[in-house]
C-alpha cells in the first residue's frame, strides 16, 4: 500500500467489540454449527433418492410422447 | 490473519464444509474485528454493527456446508456484511420516511457522532473519521474494504458487485472525496483556532 491516504486509513484503529457479546456469537455459531451438522447428512439421502425417480418419470413421459407421435403420422 | 495463504483457507473452508468448530474459531479470530471494525464504521451505531455481526457468522454457519471449495473466506464475509448493512439502510430508509413527521416534534437533535470519532486518539485521527464519516457509502465502503480491513482489489471488487476496473475508478474517487473532505476539516480547525487565539 503506497498510497499514503490508503496509509493513514490502515493506521486507524480497530473497534472494541464487548467480549461478552463476542463470546455469546461464538457460542449461538456452535450450536447452529452443530445442528446443521446433524441436519444435513439427514437431507443429504433423500436429496439422492429424487433425481432417479425425476429422471425416469420424465424419460418415461418423452417415451410416451415420441410413441403418440409416431403414431400419428403412421409410422408405428 | 488475513491475508490468508491459499492453502490454510482452502483446508479451512473443507474443515466448515464438515462442520468442525474449531475451523469456526479460526475464521472467526482472524476476522471478527475487522468485521466489526467495517460495520461500526459504516453504520455508526454500535448495536446495530454487533447486531449485524452476529447475522454474519451465522450466515456463515448456515451455509457452511454449502461453501464452495475454492471460497475466498474474507470476500464472502465481507460481502455478506455489505449486503446485511445494504439491507438495513433500506428498511431504515422507509422507517425513516414514515416517523420524519413525528421526529421533527422531538425537542434535541439526535447525536450522529462516530463511535470512533469519541475516542480517536489525536486530532488527525478525529478528522480522518469525520471525512471518512461525510462520505457517501459507496466511497467510504470503498475506503474502508481496501484501506481499513485490507481486502486486495479483486476481493474488494466481489464484496462490492462491481469490476476490478470498475473499483479502481471508485477507488481514485473516493480517494479524491477524502482528501477534500480532509482538507475541508483542515481549514475549519485552523478558522476555529482562529476564533480562540487572539
Amino acid at each position: 500500500m503506497n498510497d499514503p491516504l490508503l496509509k493513514l486509513l490502515d493506521g486507524l484503529p480497530s473497534a472494541m467489540l464487548d467480549p461478552a457479546r463476542a463470546d455469546r456469537i461464538r457460542v449461538r455459531c456452535h450450536a447452529a454449527l452443530d445442528r446443521e451438522r446433524r441436519r444435513v447428512p439427514r437431507e443429504a439421502p433423500r436429496d439422492r433418492r429424487w433425481p432417479p425417480i425425476v429422471m425416469g418419470l420424465g424419460g418415461l413421459y418423452l417415451g410416451v410422447v415420441v410413441q403418440r407421435v409416431l403414431a400419428l403420422y403412421g409410422l408405428v | 490473519m488475513y491475508p490468508m495463504d491459499p492453502e490454510t483457507e482452502s483446508a479451512l473452508v473443507e474443515r466448515l464444509r464438515c462442520g468442525d468448530e474449531a475451523a469456526f474459531d479460526a475464521v472467526y479470530d482472524a476476522f471478527n474485528l475487522r468485521l466489526f471494525t467495517f460495520l461500526l464504521r459504516l453504520t455508526r451505531r454500535h448495536h446495530v454493527a454487533e447486531d449485524l455481526l452476529e447475522d454474519t457468522w451465522l450466515r456463515l454457519v448456515k451455509h457452511a456446508h454449502r461453501l464452495n471449495p475454492d471460497t475466498r473466506l474474507g470476500a464472502w464475509l465481507f460481502t455478506v456484511a455489505r449486503n446485511l448493512h445494504v439491507s438495513y439502510v433500506r428498511s431504515r430508509l422507509i422507517e425513516d420516511a414514515t416517523t420524519a413527521g413525528l421526529m421533527t416534534l422531538w425537542p434535541v437533535s439526535i447525536d450522529r457522532t462516530s463511535p470512533f470519532e469519541a475516542t480517536a486518539a489525536n486530532e488527525l485521527e478525529r478528522r480522518l473519521e469525520r471525512a471518512l464519516a461525510s462520505l457517501p457509502r459507496a466511497s467510504r465502503e470503498v475506503l474502508l474494504l481496501i484501506g481499513v480491513a485490507g481486502l486486495d482489489h479483486a476481493d474488494a471488487a466481489d464484496v462490492c458487485g462491481i469490476t476490478p476496473d470498475a473499483l479502481r475508478q471508485r477507488l481514485r474517487r473516493a480517494r479524491t472525496m477524502l482528501a477534500k473532505a480532509l482538507e475541508a476539516e483542515s481549514r475549519a480547525a485552523k478558522s476555529m483556532l482562529g476564533e480562540v487565539t487572539p
